[in-house]
């Protein structure tokens, strides 16, 4: 049971640790996104 | 008809339809499709930080705000899905990366969530209408304002019981969607703006009061998540009630207490119904609808969540506003009381839209994903049969609206316990999500329109580091879950191995009845699926004449057409279209659903009155979200020259007209002007140009125009003017002064000119779509009994 638990705590902080960089990663683009503007539609 | 469209007729004795398979979309801006989303997405602010705090106590928000950062995380495995699949759904997906089998589990733990969204969502509503009832009974009481008559029968203080309104509010709002579904309403997405809107000015409202709140009570921010400041109740440990465990292991606890907030992230799914009708640049928009719902999901849900705890007092909290939480920061904010009751009247109001909202968007949603996996045959046909009068998938409503009711009756008004069983649903269904994609990440390695960052390459492989991170949160998330969610663990596994069980054992039978019945079906029409509309399709010529119908009953406007056309020089397209819901676009119907028994019978009379004149028409049934905005997309497509429709019973003419007039502005370029014809139930009929045109002129306009051109020729050099310079320098001075001072004076003028006539299809102001009498007479009716539609080429692009 011990080490069952531990082995989800490692995965939780592990995947927190990923997620984090995820979050400014994308948060970065996300600003480059909005930023960005849309090329007019040729008709 | 065309020789050759007659000669292909004559292979085969049935009518040939042309029925396009695909929803004919109204794509939508960024905007609108976050508004959708977060109708669902948002409501859960209304309840997941009351239902956090009572398993895991006062560091709840802390919880709340993680699972929103969070939510940013599982919003870019959306994305990414998104790109990969237009209808990059769970089922889509875990179907593509684990196979068909997982892929009915997946689906079954997502209805789970479906079933859930709307009982939840119902309650909550009943809750704060409950609440907002007692509390203003409680403050009339405190001024002597009931009268004693009411405290006899009540035994004291005038109460509702809180539940018991829940229970009846929800189950009325489930009947009132459902009556709505049934007859296949839509839900617009200018809808859901509305809703935000109002929404943003509460949560606008409710910061800043906040703020100023803060400045006189202080910062008091609720105690950080260590280990000995988590209180969980019994409840909220399930299995482990009984055990030490919980207490004994720091991260676990964490990881209980972040399952125990993890329903503040339900509606992303939404994220990939929308995605299919969302506008050009689609992944780009996507994106800046991810950010949008994400930044507000994190300010409204968990911000506010935070701003409860710190401004309610303990000792109130959870005992009276546990279910409704933001009725109780209203009342908790300074300043005068009757003010606070007001925004709290306001909060209800916003609370029973949004929550409204979820519980149709709970309905939608389960009716999208069953019909999904019934275009792989999944379910038996028996779900999947049309109304008879509304063409919707009637038991397939019944059924989740069934369940939806059992299930508010079964919680007694419980927020919490819902709550509970809703995060399983919740958390497995992004569990099976992320998992595929990764799978999907070494199943198909080409490249992605966009991936979930980072991804670290090491020679030919690539490890992605950032899906994963996601993956393992969710799964250490929804493990822990199945031991401290012992009710949602029991009814999740027992509802979606059912769930699982049904798909599984119908598919096969479904499978040969489904292949007898479209035999059945082929017998009788030869039915020619088309992803698109497209003239070629339906082998005719540009020019063409589009009829629409809708009620067999009402066919007069079809004779009209009929007695009035050559079909020998112009076509006639017979035109019937079936309305999908939002969301709908997320699946391809399947023929049965377009093409349903009451299409078999509509157009079974349009071909005998066709027969009648002994003339041909072509057929075509398309599926669209807006009635309007199909028949400007079909006309356009089938390069019509001419639309007849027949009067509605419920618009007028005008109406009708502004309606397509409004479609026909929306509609992308390049699109081509038409004229529709309204025709009267006694052949009377009304004519509009759709779509820019040179407009008629009356005679003593056209003799001013030459008498000035007389004049003006007259002046040196300027002999050799012609009319038409005349009009392009008059409407350039006039322009210029309509957007100067003198608008008012213009616009007065005009009134006074067209007197009463100055009506919405003529576009008064500019704003208006582009819908026009033809000309005056016109507007007269009987006077032009005999005016067929116009002649090709009557419009061109």
């Amino acid at each position: 049971m011990t080490a069952g638990i531990r082995l989800l705590e490692a995965m939780f902080v592990l995947g927190w640790a990923g997620t984090t960089v995820v979050l400014l990663l994308t948060a970065i683009e996300d600003v480059e996104t909005l930023a960005e503007r849309d090329e007019p539609v040729k008709s | 008809m065309s020789s050759s469209t007659q000669s292909g007729n004559l292979v085969s004795n049935r009518v040939r339809i042309v029925i396009a398979t695909s929803v004919m979309l109204t794509f939508i801006s960024y905007w609108r499709a976050a508004a959708v989303i977060l109708n669902d997405l948002g409501s859960s602010a209304f309840y997941a930080g009351g239902i956090a705090e009572q398993a895991i106590g006062k560091t709840a928000p802390w919880f709340v705000l993680g699972v929103m950062l969070f939510s940013f995380g599982v919003r870019a495995v959306y994305v990414e899905s998104c790109s990969m699949f237009v209808r990059g759904g769970v089922y889509r997906v875990v179907k593509e990366a684990l196979g068909g089998t997982l892929a009915k589990l997946s689906v079954s733990a997502l209805m789970f969530d479906y079933v859930l969204t709307g009982p939840i969502s119902g309650v909550s509503a009943g809750q704060y209408i409950g609440g907002l009832i007692n509390d203003t009974f409680a403050i009339a009481d405190a001024h002597g304002w009931i009268p004693r008559a009411l405290h006899v029968i009540f035994h004291g203080t005038p109460r509702v019981n809180e539940n018991g309104a829940a229970v009846l509010f929800a189950v009325l709002v489930t009947l009132y969607y459902w009556w709505q579904n049934l007859k296949g309403i839509e839900e617009s997405s200018e809808k859901a703006l509305r809703v935000m809107q109002v929404t943003t000015v509460m949560v606008v409202l409710l910061l800043l009061w906040s703020g100023v709140t803060l400045t006189q009570t202080g910062i008091h921010l609720p105690p950080f998540p260590r280990l000995s400041n988590l209180h969980f109740s019994s409840e909220a440990l399930g299995f482990w009630k009984h055990s030490s465990i919980p207490y004994h292991f720091a991260v676990l606890a964490i990881i209980i207490g972040f399952g125990h907030s993890v329903l503040a992230m339900s509606g992303e799914e939404s994220l990939a119904q929308v995605y299919r009708e969302l506008a050009h640049p689609k992944l780009k928009n996507l994106k800046r609808t991810a950010i949008i719902i994400g930044l507000y999901s994190f300010v409204f849900t968990g911000v506010v969540s935070l701003l409860a705890v710190m401004l309610i007092p303990d000792s109130v909290r959870v005992p009276v506003y546990k279910d409704n939480l933001i009725a109780g920061l209203a009342m908790y904010m300074i300043g005068p009381q009757v003010l606070r009751l007001v925004f709290r009247v306001f909060v209800v109001v916003v609370g029973f839209l949004i929550l409204s909202g979820a519980v149709n968007t709970a309905i939608v949603g389960s009716n999208g994903v069953l019909n999904r996996v019934s275009e792989d045959g999944v379910l038996p046909d028996w779900f999947r049969h049309p109304h008879r009068k509304y063409g919707t998938t009637h038991r397939i409503i019944n059924m989740v609206v069934g369940l939806q009711l059992f299930t508010i009756l079964a919680s007694r008004g419980n927020v919490y316990v819902l709550g509970e069983a809703y995060a399983f649903g919740v958390i497995w269904s992004f569990v099976f999500k992320t998992v595929s994609m990764l799978v999907l990440r070494f199943k198909y390695r080409g490249e992605r329109s966009w991936k979930v960052p980072p991804n670290l390459h090491l020679g030919k492989h690539e490890i992605p580091i950032g899906l994963a991170s996601v993956g393992l949160v969710l799964v250490a998330t929804a493990l822990v879950n199945l031991f401290t969610k012992s009710v949602a663990t029991g009814s999740g596994i027992a509802f979606s191995l059912g769930l699982f069980a049904v798909f599984t054992a119908s598919e096969r039978v479904n499978r040969r009845r489904h292949a007898h019945k479209e035999k059945d079906l082929r017998e009788q029409f030869q039915l020619e699926q088309s992803d698109t509309v497209d003239r070629r399709d339906l082998c005719i010529r540009p020019g063409n004449v589009l009829v629409t119908v809708r009620d067999y009953n009402t066919l007069n406007h079809l004779k009209w057409a009929l007695e009035r056309i050559d079909t020998k020089e112009q076509d006639i397209v017979v035109m019937s279209a079936r309305i999908s819901q939002f969301g709908a676009a997320a699946y391809d119907l399947s023929t049965e659903q377009i093409f349903s028994e009451y299409e078999q019978q509509l157009f079974s009379r349009a071909v005998n009155v066709a027969e009648s004149f002994g003339k041909h028409v072509s057929l075509l049934v398309v599926p669209a979200r807006d009635v309007w905005a199909a028949i400007v997309q079909t006309a356009n497509n089938l390069e019509s020259s001419a639309v007849v429709v027949g009067v509605s019973s419920k618009m007028t003419a005008q109406e009708q007209s502004f309606e397509l007039g409004r479609a026909w502005e929306a509609a992308p370029e390049p699109k081509r002007q038409f004229v529709v014809q309204i025709v009267h139930p006694d052949q009377h009929v009304d004519s509009f140009r759709i779509g820019p045109h040179t407009p008629s002129m009356k005679p003593e306009d056209v003799l001013l125009i030459h008498r000035l051109w007389l004049n003006i020729t007259r002046e040196p050099g300027l002999d050799k003017l012609h009319h038409h310079d005349i009009v392009t320098e008059a409407l350039t001075r006039f322009a210029s002064e309509y957007t100067g001072r003198d608008r008012q004076n213009i616009l007065k003028e005009l009134r006074k000119t067209v007197g009463k006539t100055v009506t919405k299809s003529a576009g008064g102001d500019g704003n208006m779509p582009a819908a026009f009498p033809t000309t005056p007479k016109d507007e007269e009716g009987p006077k032009n009994k005999d005016e067929g539609p116009p002649s090709p080429p009557v419009c061109g692009p």
